[in-house]
């Protein structure tokens, strides 16, 4: 009986963590995540092949340079499957507790606790191995195949590579995710039920941004820890939790590839190799270290994720009340933006931008997406910049200055994304029922709060750092073109919207064709620009090239204005097409 | 701006031949609807009878595959911004914004409807106080009852004075005090010259307050009269019993008591 219960339950819980109906009553859950499943494991696949490039196009591939080699690809898959489950479990944060909707619906059932709390658990262990699974599953046959096709290794020996990879990963991803689930439950347990839920949401946004940040700077980590990390001396590189699994895969393997017997070779090939396999020997003592450590770890983080998770759940109960919003602040910013702001329904959709992209759960995700994938974006700026200026006599680099039109396009591109998602599905009937014909001032109030929020906030926040590394007037001229540069960018990204902001049913478009359009202007738009501001402040000119981008501000509005003349028809919840067509079959 | 219909002078609302069909089935049959000004229109049927599709095709939220709808002589898919600036609408299910606190949602609806800012504050306070939830004003919707989210909706209804209330299931959650206060709010707006649509199960309300009383059945109006008349024409001394005359098919009493045995079997 409680089995059937426990499994009915766990069935639920799977379903509500994909569910994806809150965003398009149109919206079909399994092609949500067939996609999201898909994108992961074509990620793995390709990931698989380009490391396994080396090997496939070397003539000469030897033991010794393998075994090195193949440390700092585990070290890739390992970190990989880590962040990007915990980036999962973190999407999934309101969920990885026993809710208030749970807590009311299934309290008043004839069910334990403990089976509904088993229930919501084992949901959630499948819904993260779902995703890690995606991600892994080829990256595991496919990455040891290749490494060793040309190595002389034995029959079983292969299959042992395998299983060794898919152990490894596994465990990486289930540290990934405990930690998630450990933090979450360690906040929770320290801070009340009330607290918690005040700050719960702060949280989540860091945790996600610094995962992010991570997850996408891995190619960067990978390349520049070099053979650094080896060096007995360099204890403190063994700090990173991903090296403790790729020690535990070395001693799983047993040192299958560096014990290989050499072949004949090439006196310069044979001198690397002889290098590398002294390396690889110098390295062999960590691994019972680090796999040891591995071990430790995971158990530890395991056991107390589900201590947390069994105490935080051990009742249930309804949320906590909710809290009133500051009166003054209310009040002060509603005075502020009604002086800028005259028209009333520019004012409503101002005010309703500002609060769902602060207050509503879906809404703050991509934000702190775009924010982690802009702080990414930043640091290759400044480390490709600084690289390719580093001769240059000015300390000022186009690198550096990058990091401001990086940011401000991420966080916009993240703006105009947020506003296609509905506040709330259920609740566009409002909105429907008071439109008055005309999208112009609900797009103006929700640009206005996007400016003041991805605009005016970023050049703010970058200005002290700009100060300090350059001058206070460099600076200054800095964010004065940044405010320009953003304004420009803001009036272009909306320049073909055309729907009610956060009001509309959201169908995800053609996201094959647009992304690798939009990365490659992105890439493009942000460093010529920063070329061209950096040759505007060495010549003084910064003023001007302020000036030239409020010019093409004042013209794309002007377009805009053109093009928006007449109001036009459209739906509030647009039906997407039928499969058929979207597959390409008609 | 106070115009003829302000005044109770406008044609109010005509729906004729209103058809809805869903995948070829008609869940809506040919269904006319006209609420006068200074009326008050009971709107009755069972479950599944149409009453919210019907409801939804007056509002403009939902196109009827056929027929009509016009207001004050105009027809409302003509200009459907113009008629919704003079309706006020509460739904069936209380869909709201529930990281808005009910201040918020209202200014929300206030500012895009476009009412000045100083009699929209004033409008919101005065109202969130007469309907007993000014302490709960800053709080966010996602923490209010049922009863309370009805209330922020009937508010918003109210907030630009419409000339047509369209009201479905306004007494869902409401506890007894706030049921007698809309009651007589209905009558009152009604004096005051409003065309009122009423959509409700609870047929000692409608009987109250209804100058006039339609009843669906499987998407077809099977009754149209004052409650008096009603009550003359089909001998029954209460407006439940003439519903029950209309649309209740079987036994009542012999259904609950099938009911129960279904409750009480065993393996």
């Amino acid at each position: 009986m409680a089995s059937e219960a426990r499994r009915l339950l766990t069935a639920h819980f799977l379903r509500r963590l994909v569910d994806d109906d809150l965003i398009s009553p149109n919206a079909d859950r399994h092609e949500s995540l067939a996609m999201i499943c898909g994108c992961l494991a074509s990620m793995g696949l390709f990931v698989s092949v380009l490391v396994s490039m080396k090997y496939l196009f070397n003539p000469y591939q030897t033991p010794g340079a393998t075994a090195i080699s193949a440390l700092f690809d585990r070290f890739l898959f390992v970190s990989a499957s880590m962040t990007a489950t915990a980036l999962v479990t973190l999407l999934a944060w309101d969920g990885l507790a026993v809710d208030a909707r749970d807590a009311s619906v299934l309290g008043a059932m004839p069910i334990r606790t403990r089976t509904i709390v088993g229930a919501k658990f084992g949901a959630l262990v499948r819904f993260a191995a779902m995703f890690a699974g995606a991600l892994n599953v080829s990256s595991c046959v496919i990455a040891p195949a290749l490494m060793v096709s040309k190595l002389p290794i034995r029959a079983w020996q292969l299959p042992l590579l395998i299983l060794a990879q898919a152990v490894t990963v596994a465990m990486a991803a289930a540290f990934g995710f405990f930690a998630v689930l450990a933090i979450r439950g360690l906040l929770h347990a320290a801070l009340g039920r009330a607290l918690f839920a005040r700050v719960s949401a702060l949280v989540q946004a860091t945790l996600l941004v610094a995962v992010a940040c991570a997850f996408l700077l891995l190619p960067v980590v990978v390349s520049r820890m070099n053979r650094v990390w080896l060096e007995p001396q360099s204890r403190a590189a063994l700090m990173a939790p991903p090296l403790w699994f790729v020690g535990l895969q070395e001693m799983a393997i047993g040192h299958i590839i560096a014990d290989l017997p050499r072949r004949q070779m090439p006196p310069r090939i044979r001198e690397g190799e002889a290098r590398a396999t002294r390396l690889y020997a110098g390295a062999r003592t960590l691994f019972p270290d680090l796999a040891l450590k591995a071990l430790v770890k995971l158990t530890a983080v395991t056991v107390m994720a589900v201590l947390l998770f069994a105490w935080n759940n051990r009742r249930m109960v309804p949320p906590p009340p909710a809290t009133a919003t500051a009166g003054w602040i209310r009040r002060g910013i509603g005075a502020a933006a009604r002086v800028v702001i005259r028209q009333p329904v520019t004012q409503a959709s101002f005010f309703f931008a500002l609060q769902t992209l602060l207050r509503s759960a879906q809404h703050r995700l991509t934000l702190a997406a775009s924010l982690a994938f802009g702080l990414t974006a930043s640091v290759f700026a400044v480390a490709v910049g600084s690289a390719t200026r580093a001769s240059d006599s000015v300390p000022m680099t186009a690198g550096v200055l990058a990091v401001q039109p990086v940011l401000l396009t991420a966080l916009l591109i993240g703006f105009r994304h947020a506003v296609r998602v509905p506040a709330e599905l259920a609740a566009n009937w409002a909105v429907q029922v008071a439109w008055a014909g005309d999208t112009r001032p609900h797009i103006a109030g929700a640009k206005v709060a996007g400016a003041l929020l991805f605009v005016v906030g970023p050049v703010l926040a970058l200005l002290p750092f700009y100060a300090v590394v350059f001058t206070l007037a460099d600076a200054l001229a800095i964010a004065l073109c940044g405010l320009a540069a953003g304004a420009v960018i803001l009036e272009t990204l909306f320049m073909s919207y055309r729907k009610m902001p956060f009001a509309c049913g959201y169908l995800p478009g053609d996201l094959k064709t647009i992304l690798p359009i939009a990365f490659a202007a992105f890439v493009f738009f942000t460093y010529q620009f920063a070329h061209i501001e950096l040759a505007a402040l060495r010549s003084g000119a910064a003023p001007t090239f302020a000036l030239v981008l409020v010019g093409i501000f004042l013209g794309l509005r002007s377009i805009d204005a053109f093009r928006r003349r007449t109001p036009r028809a459209f739906e509030f919840d647009e039906m997407p097409e039928p499969p058929t067509q979207r597959l390409g079959l008609s | 701006m106070i115009g003829a219909s302000r005044n109770g002078g406008g044609r109010g609302l005509e729906a004729r031949g209103l058809i809805k069909r869903y995948n070829a089935v008609a869940v809506v049959r040919e269904v006319d609807v006209v609420v006068r000004p200074g009326e008050v229109i009971g709107y009755l049927g069972p479950n599944g009878s149409g009453k919210t599709t019907t409801v939804r095709m007056l509002t403009g939220l939902t196109e009827p595959s056929d027929g009509t709808v016009v207001h004050d002589g105009r027809n409302i898919y003509g200009d459907l911004v113009a008629f919704r600036r003079r309706l006020g609408y509460v739904p069936e299910e209380a869909h709201l914004y529930p990281f808005l606190s009910g201040r918020e949602y209202l200014e929300l609806v206030g500012r895009l409807r476009e009412l000045p800012v100083t009699l929209l504050e004033k409008k919101i306070m005065s109202l969130l106080d007469l309907f007993g939830i000014l302490s709960a004003a800053d709080q966010p919707i996602s923490g209010y009852s049922k009863g309370m989210k009805q209330k922020i909706l009937i508010s918003a209804a109210l907030l630009h004075d419409p000339d047509l209330l369209i009201l479905d299931e306004p007494e869902s959650g409401l506890d007894v005090t706030a049921v007698l206060v809309l009651r007589s709010l209905i009558t009152e707006l009604a004096r005051r010259g409003k065309a009122i649509l009423y959509s409700s199960h609870i047929m000692e309300s409608v009987e109250r307050v209804c100058s006039r009383v339609m009843v669906l059945h499987r998407g077809a109006v099977v009754a149209d009269d004052s409650s008096a008349n009603l009550r003359t024409l089909l001998s029954r001394d209460s407006l439940e019993a003439v519903f029950a005359e209309l649309v209740v098919q079987d036994n009542p009493a012999r259904t609950a008591s099938d009911i129960a045995d279904v409750a009480a079997m065993r393996a």
